[in-house]
């Protein structure tokens, strides 16, 4: 069994953290032995919108995780943090999934460089203000860290070098073991990810003198760097216009540093050429909260894709683009390749059916439907369901799956309001919830019925029994129900 | 040893002591003829037919109480009309002399009995029939996967 880690740098790299932690949730499998994946997001936008929501979709994960005996479907694969990694706690913080920085909590750049105390004369050739000026604007220096970089990886790569000799650094060598691997998502045309991963690929392959700092050096390392794939709806401090630019050189950076000196196993390039979508102007904090798009799937596709071949990955960079079938501006499963279909697709047809089904199906079946239901008399106490009105009106089941659910919905609506719009589902009702899957249509009856039958059937089944965790019941059940059903209706 | 059984159960549950000694005829008739056998499996087991397919082949998630109650009311209304058709066949197709001319004799007021019996004995029989049903129910519903929560 391995880990894999990931470092999800900048808003971007949040994002297709996001994206992956779906993809595991509803049921997609890493392969050769990946049973854990570690994610870590190096952004110094405390405040980030993105980074929050995505803190808060890996806090749900692991909350829900812990409350499923031996999870092998839905939340199959384990999401943990280095802290509890490092000392097994069972304590679920947001924040241990963040590497720390110091000093840059309300620090303008030029206080974070002690600006103000440098030597400012040039008769003895100390003038190491004017020396800095030549480096960095006026607009640099009095940025605000606590916003991030603005765009600015020039910035990026001062403040985050820092990283390397921090506590949180240190806890993720240690977690570090032979077999566990590296990925590292980050995009080249904004500030924060364009100046952290070479930065981040730098320390990992030269070896910094920290405990497992040889295992890491000699890791198999994998890389998506995101050329640009959306706009800005206004031109500020973070111009959009720049992105072109600012990918460019940095592409000939990444390739004289990085690809041609062979320092990262894979990496995948992945961006939009036509793009035309447009993201809400931010230049950092709560504001800077970007709608999902199907190209951060596609990021979360490519961790896939690393972990399915690392076996194939030797000393030579191995770089891959990420395509579809057909040009289209509306995506569904059957315009993604064969591999990708089968990586994705019945896993997240199977959440989403089971994500419409509480939302939709529940009202009817709840205190009805025999799976439901706690109080049957005369039939023995194995035969009553654990998940009965006051499960379902629980705390746990409300703040935990139905708060997962709202996330896992919302990630799909943005990513059919984008563009490329990914619209692989429909919108559905109670009485035709089986013809959600677009452009399919369900062999039989499209109501919840079939799903309550195979609940109701599967109910006295004691590998789905809760067995002290709470939500084993629910999410096993579904995990089988959903699989059955669609596969009834020809819909898998 | 059947019909003993039954015969007893019967007569002592479902037909009254005036009834019993006023229109012995038809009962020694039914019981000579063993017929009580018969009209003993069809209250006892008729009903479990109904029941059987709705805890077992019936696959409604949503059915509640009532959906109950009606396959039970399935089973009774069975029960009623195999009965009266038993009484009908046994009475009247069935060649017993001395009560074929006390039918036939107005005075005897067996003919008027006879009417009112074929019409009230289903009857009861069916009541009968739904008790055991609901009785039935609490052991046939660990069959169900489905319905196992009904009736209680």
């Amino acid at each position: 069994m391995a880990k894999l880690f990931v470092f999800g740098i900048g808003g971007t790299g949040s994002r297709v953290i996001k994206a992956l932690t779906m993809l595991l949730a509803s049921g997609v499998k890493l392969d050769n032995n990946f049973d854990t994946v570690v994610p870590l997001i190096i952004d110094p936008d405390k405040a980030n919108g993105d980074l929050n929501r995505t803190k808060d979709i890996l806090t749900k994960y692991q909350e829900i995780r812990n409350n499923i005996h031996h999870p092998d479907d839905f939340f199959g694969v384990n999401i943990q943090s280095i802290n509890r990694l490092q000392d097994n706690s069972e304590i679920i913080d947001p924040n241990y999934f963040q590497f720390q920085l110091n000093n840059v909590d309300d620090t303008s750049f030029g206080e974070y460089l002690g600006y103000s105390s440098m030597a400012q004369n040039f008769q003895n050739n100390e003038d190491d203000k004017r020396f800095l000026k030549l480096l960095f604007s006026e607009q640099n220096l009095n940025a605000n860290l606590s916003v991030g970089f603005k765009g600015n990886p020039n910035m990026g790569s001062v403040v985050l070098s820092q990283f390397t000799n921090s506590n949180d650094f240190n806890v993720f060598a240690q977690t570090f073991s032979a077999g566990d691997s590296i990925f590292i998502v980050n995009s080249i045309f904004g500030g924060t990810g364009a100046a952290g991963f070479p930065l981040l690929l730098k320390t990992l392959r030269s070896g910094v003198v920290i405990p497992g700092g040889n295992l890491l050096r000699a890791s198999k390392i994998g890389g998506i760097t995101y050329l640009p794939y959306f706009q800005l709806d206004k031109q500020d401090q973070v111009s959009s216009n720049s992105f072109g630019d600012k990918a460019k050189v940095a592409m000939d950076y990444y390739n004289r540093t990085i690809i041609r000196t062979n320092q990262i196993n894979a990496i995948y390039f992945l961006g939009n050429n036509n793009n035309v979508a447009t993201e809400d102007y931010a230049v950092g904090g709560q504001e800077q909260k970007n709608n999902a798009n199907f190209l951060e799937l596609a990021g979360a596709l490519s961790i896939i894709d690393f972990c399915k071949n690392i076996n194939n990955l030797n000393g030579t960079t191995v770089v891959k683009e990420f395509g579809i079938e057909n040009k289209t501006q509306s995506i569904k499963f059957s315009d993604l390749n064969n591999i990708d279909i089968q990586s994705i697709a019945t896993p997240l047809k199977k959440y989403k059916l089971f994500e419409e089904y509480l939302e939709k199906g529940l009202p009817k079946a709840l205190g009805v439907c025999r799976w439901t239901k706690s109080n049957i008399k005369l039939s023995g106490e194995h035969r009553n369901s654990p998940l009965n009105l006051s499960y379902f009106k629980g705390v746990k089941f409300k703040n935990e799956i139905e708060k997962f659910n709202q996330y896992f919905n919302e990630w799909l609506k943005e990513m059919s309001n984008a563009s490329p719009s990914f619209q692989p589902f429909n919108p559905v009702e109670r009485t035709n919830i089986l013809e959600l899957i677009n452009g399919s249509k369900p062999a039989s009856n499209s109501s919840c019925k079939a799903i309550d039958i195979n609940n109701c059937k599967l109910t006295d089944e004691n590998s789905i029994k809760n067995k002290g965790k709470e939500h084993t019941m629910l999410i096993k059940m579904f995990g089988i129900t959903t699989e059955k059903v669609l596969s009834d209706n020809k819909l898998l | 040893m059947i019909n003993d059984l039954f015969a007893g159960l019967c007569e002592y549950l479902l037909i009254s002591d005036a009834d019993y000694s006023n229109y012995y005829l038809v009962f020694n008739h039914l019981y000579d003829n063993g017929f009580y056998t018969y009209l003993g499996l069809i209250t006892f087991l008729v009903v479990l037919l109904p029941l059987i397919l709705f805890y077992k082949a019936y696959q409604n998630p949503y059915a509640g109480i009532g959906h109950w109650i009606i396959a039970l009311i399935i089973g009774g209304v069975l029960t009623g009309i195999l009965i009266h058709f038993t009484l009908d066949w046994a009475i009247f197709e069935v060649h017993y002399p001395i009560l074929m001319s006390a039918l036939s004799n107005q005075n005897t007021g067996y003919a008027d009995f006879v009417d009112s019996f074929m019409l009230i004995q289903p009857i009861k029989c069916a009541m009968l029939a739904m008790l055991l049903g609901a009785l039935y129910s609490l052991g046939l519903k660990s069959i169900s996967k489905i319905h196992t929560h009904l009736p209680i």
